[in-house]
């Protein structure tokens, strides 16, 4: 058994752009192009990114509801990339996803013990009196009382029920837990106790997670490795530390600095404003070149050419020309 | 247990199963939903308790000839007046409830039964297999359901139960288009993806998570179809298409007493005045139930 | 130095009724504007920030609401006791208001251009079918349009003009409608939560923009957020709202920095921060509208509650630097 539960390589997935009477083939969507990285047990990648960068189509490819256009997808030491329907369904015990909007990933015609039943019918588990006692023992995990099996969905608050959605996606022992911006639809007092929860649940049952989100600010106590995403492409992938500490692509500081931070304490944390120009490009017209160069402050002629992600000297990989020099304060914003 | 929970268990005590008193409140809120219900409930009550409330039983059924009391204007004795071979048309109009209310049952049983589980399919599996049950749908609308009736009752034989055939036969298409549309944005909804992501068949997705959240919008559209029904079926009896004399069918009554117009007015009037309530009442009683089913919850 | 204030909600109290009976959601809201201010109304879903703003213009359905108490005074008028004529002529005039969603603010079937002129030519009055022909107003309005959207600082304003909202991204789509709610330069321009449905970059773009625009234009503005961050960045003062009520109001600048009540530092201590610090959250959660506590409504959640709180609700009382605070923590001359 490798270290390491998850390993990406050179994955893409292109949709095709198709058009005419004849639906001809026009071009493709590159809505995830050509990424590597791997993932150990027990720790958690987040990937980051605005919408339209693609990072919940690369995480719907590694849990294969998309067939991946190229590259191969290694799971707990198994290929994964062209497996079959039957495995597929084994293989979904394994990896499990934490919906974005509680209101809506639990079926609202459903008592809550149905809807914890449910994966447990599906893959035919235990008799009548286990799935009971699993049920009981996954509401439990989640911290909420054994009563609320007998509720509807709509009858529960926004935290309640996405406790519900993390003990259906548990139900299974899963390893790997996809959470796609598991509190994006929540108040932020909630949010806190979710991320708390998410923790312990990580620790005491020695989850993996990748851990999707466009809030930058919940990354750093959270997530072990940062993987930023934009137009389909990882621009920065590093540990959490470095990635707060020295973020070196200028999409990356764009970002952090763009945090709207509620003292003047943090304020002083962030990188220095980078003003952005215009908005994300539709990715059916990706720019050629490094992707962020119609928009990125620093850009120069040599932006036309595609950066490779490279090693930088904080152990960061950063797709950047200038990585080096930014880090080293010798590229000034706003020079073209 | 965290402390959140614990408050929680107060703040709503809602349970799982549907709540009548709820329904209640927000039918009560429309005054013409109430009166549709009334009619509704009339009508069943026609229908059910027929042969004890109307004075002359074996008027309604039999074809028996009265002589002595041909055509007789409406009065104390005879309500509604009588026909042309003196039978209580009053009787014959409340037994004519069983037969409409028979027909709309059936002919919307056998059109949910074939339509619904293919709106579901054709949505759910898509491709190949949706696109073929959907263009045989489309066939089957481009025919005015109608037309269709009047060509397979001609076919067969003019009886109550090939009239449902008939009256089915155009009318299932309607609920594969109905749910298919529900299906096709239910499907974004993430609680089918997480079924999917549990490693769900199609089968379950479509007839377990899916379908629950269908039926309130089938529920109110038999309630609105029921009126329709119930006057096609009409419409083929007054053509003579459908039951024949001497069943107290509605559209046959009325065919029966529109040569006796204007003089002897009531011999078609109150079957077609019965034919308008019984469809008012559905078509109300279905409006109403649409703001009952509506899932947002009032006031939060 | 006092400067004139424009609108003061005086205890406004809102009860919605439904099926299960009285929702108390709005409880004695005291907010005031004072002219060329922006003040920030913040709190998390259920608050009853969004019904308070609306209930300015006249925006809540009555029934189910009902305005059982208070009153909303812009520029001493009460808004409350308006007719339907003058409501109509205070919206879109006096007061205009931007929307969470700019996606389905704009009509996707007129272009930006007649979207702009319609709001600039329609005076509030019934609809005048002339004023569609009327050549000079056209023409008015047209430069009005070209001169707001250079305002906005949007490039090549002629061009967009003739565009359809969904040739438009996301952002620029909040753009037009911050735009068409200052075709009329209004006195007062509420915001509902503007740019949440856009990613962050974007949003700190045009949270920028509206600020520079009201200062420069001498707007006041009332924008409503659950987001601390951004109600520091855009506003002069704060109001912290809990189920219904206003539990602290103070300088934007210093309201976070030292918070009172106990709900708004554990709303602070929620956030996650930057150094990677996250609080545990708030326990519990909000309480029912129909059955309220009688004393303070955040009583079941709060970690330093006391016998007193349980049975009185407590005033929203002055302490230092326009600081108020209702908890009775403070009450007894403690600050």
């Amino acid at each position: 058994m490798s270290n390491n539960m998850l390993e990406i390589n050179g994955l893409k997935k292109y949709f095709p752009i198709n058009k005419g009477f004849f639906k001809k083939k026009v071009g493709d969507v590159k809505a995830v192009d050509d990424i590597s990285f791997t993932l150990e047990r027990g720790t958690t990648l987040a990937i980051v990114g605005e919408s339209g960068s693609g990072k919940t189509t690369l995480a719907k490819t590694i849990m294969r509801f998309y067939d991946p256009t190229e590259g191969t997808i290694n799971f707990d030491d198994r290929d994964i990339t062209n497996i079959d329907q039957k495995e597929l369904k084994l293989l979904r015990q394994q990896m499990q996803m934490v919906h974005q909007d509680p209101s809506t990933s639990l079926n609202p015609r459903k008592k809550i013990r149905d809807i914890l039943e449910a994966p447990l019918l599906i893959h035919k588990v235990g008799n009548k009196q286990q799935r009971e006692a699993r049920i009981r023992e996954l509401i439990n995990l989640v911290e909420l009382p054994e009563e609320f099996l007998n509720r509807n969905p709509h009858s529960l608050s926004g935290g309640q029920k996405q406790r519900i959605g993390i003990a259906r996606a548990l139900a299974l022992n899963p390893k790997l837990v996809v959470l796609d911006e598991p509190t994006s639809a929540l108040d932020v007092s909630v949010q806190a106790k979710i991320i708390t929860l998410l923790r312990d649940l990580q620790k005491k049952l020695n989850l993996t997670y990748i851990f999707i989100t466009h809030d930058l600010s919940l990354v750093r106590n959270f997530a072990d490795q940062v993987a930023v995403m934009y137009l389909g492409s990882v621009v920065e992938y590093s540990d959490v530390e470095t990635l707060y500490n020295h973020p070196l692509n200028p999409y990356t500081q764009s970002l952090l600095s763009s945090i709207p931070v509620v003292n003047e304490n943090e304020s002083k944390m962030l990188p220095n404003k980078i003003p952005l120009e215009g908005e994300i490009p539709s990715p059916t017209k990706m720019p050629e070149g490094c992707k962020f160069h119609t928009r990125c402050p620093y850009a120069t002629e040599k932006c036309k050419q595609r950066p490779e992600l490279e090693i930088t000297k904080y152990g960061s990989r950063v797709s950047c020309h200038f990585a080096e020099d930014i880090s080293e304060g010798k590229v000034k914003a706003g020079i073209r | 247990m965290s402390a959140e929970t614990v408050t929680n268990e107060v703040a709503k005590g809602s349970n799982s199963r549907f709540d009548y008193k709820r329904a209640w409140y927000k039918l009560k809120k429309s005054k013409l939903s109430l009166v549709g219900l009334f009619i509704v409930v009339g009508v069943i009550f026609m229908a059910i308790f027929a042969p004890w409330i109307v004075p002359y039983p074996a008027d309604a059924t039999g074809a028996t000839i009265a002589f002595d009391k041909m055509n007789q204007p409406p009065s104390l004795e005879h309500f509604f007046g009588t026909d042309e071979i003196g039978r209580d048309i009053f009787s014959r109009v409340v037994y004519g409830a069983r037969i409409s209310l028979m027909l709309g049952i059936l002919v919307l049983a056998i059109a949910i039964g074939i339509g619904v589980p293919l709106g579901l399919i054709a949505g759910i599996w898509g491709g190949k297999i949706g696109a073929l049950i959907m263009r045989i749908t489309d066939i089957f609308l481009a025919i005015p359901s109608l037309v269709l009736a009047l060509a397979v009752a001609a076919i067969l034989e003019p009886t109550l139960i090939n009239i449902m055939i008939a009256i089915s036969f155009g009318w299932w298409p309607w609920f594969t288009r109905l749910v298919y549309g529900e299906v096709l944005s239910l499907k974004d909804e993430q609680f089918v993806l997480a079924s999917e992501g549990l490693g769900a068949s199609k089968w379950r997705i479509a007839f377990i998570e899916v379908l629950p959240n269908c039926t309130s919008t089938i529920i109110v559209k038999a309630t609105l179809d029921m009126g329709f029904v119930i006057l096609t079926g009409a419409s083929l009896g007054f053509l003579g298409l459908g039951a024949q004399p001497p069943t107290p069918e509605w559209g046959t009554m009325i065919a029966e007493g529109r040569v006796y117009l204007p003089e002897m007015w009531w011999q078609a009037t109150f079957p077609g005045f019965a034919i308008l309530v019984t469809v008012l009442g559905f078509n109300l009683l279905g409006d109403g139930l649409r703001d009952v089913f509506d899932v947002r919850l009032d006031g939060e | 130095m006092m400067s004139k204030v424009l609108l003061s909600i005086e205890d406004l109290k809102v009860h919605f009724t439904s099926y299960e009976g009285t929702a108390k959601i709005i409880n004695g809201v005291n907010i005031h504007l004072n002219e060329g201010e922006v003040i920030s109304i913040v709190g998390e879903s259920g608050c009853g920030k969004s019904v308070t703003v609306r209930s300015i213009l006249g925006l809540v359905p009555t029934p189910p609401a009902k305005y059982v108490g208070g009153e909303i005074l812009f520029e001493n008028r009460n808004i409350l006791k308006f007719t339907k004529d003058e409501m109509q002529k205070m919206r879109g005039q006096d007061i205009s208001m931007i929307f969470q969603d700019p996606m389905t603010a704009l009509n996707p079937v007129f272009t930006i251009g007649e979207q702009l002129m319609d709001v600039y030519m329609w005076k509030g009055k019934k609809r005048n079918i002339l004023s569609r022909v009327n050549k000079k107003l056209k023409q008015e309005a047209y430069s009005r349009a070209i001169e707001v959207l250079e305002k906005m600082r949007i490039p090549d304003p002629t061009a967009i003009m003739k565009r359809y909202p969904v040739e438009l991204s996301g952002g620029m789509r909040q753009r037009i409608v911050i735009a068409m709610a200052l075709m009329h330069t209004p006195k007062l321009l509420i915001a509902d939560e503007p740019g949440t449905a856009l990613d962050v970059s974007v949003q700190d773009q045009i949270l920028i923009e509206l600020k520079r625009l009201v200062k420069e234009e001498g707007i006041s503005m009332i924008f409503i957020t659950h987001n601390l961050g951004v109600a520091r960045i855009i506003s002069d003062r704060v109001y912290v709202m809990y189920a219904g009520e206003v539990v602290e109001e103070g300088d934007a600048k210093t309201i976070f920095e030292e918070s009172y009540h106990p709900y708004t530092n554990g709303l602070l201590a929620s956030i996650p921060k930057l150094d990677g610090s996250m609080g545990d959250g708030i326990d519990g959660r909000i309480p029912n509208f129909l059955n309220p506590p009688v004393g303070c409504r955040f009583y079941d959640r709060c970690t330093e509650r006391k016998s007193v709180c349980k049975d009185t609700r407590p005033d929203l009382i002055n302490l230092l630097n326009k600081r108020k605070v209702a908890c009775h923590l403070y009450s007894e001359g403690r600050n």
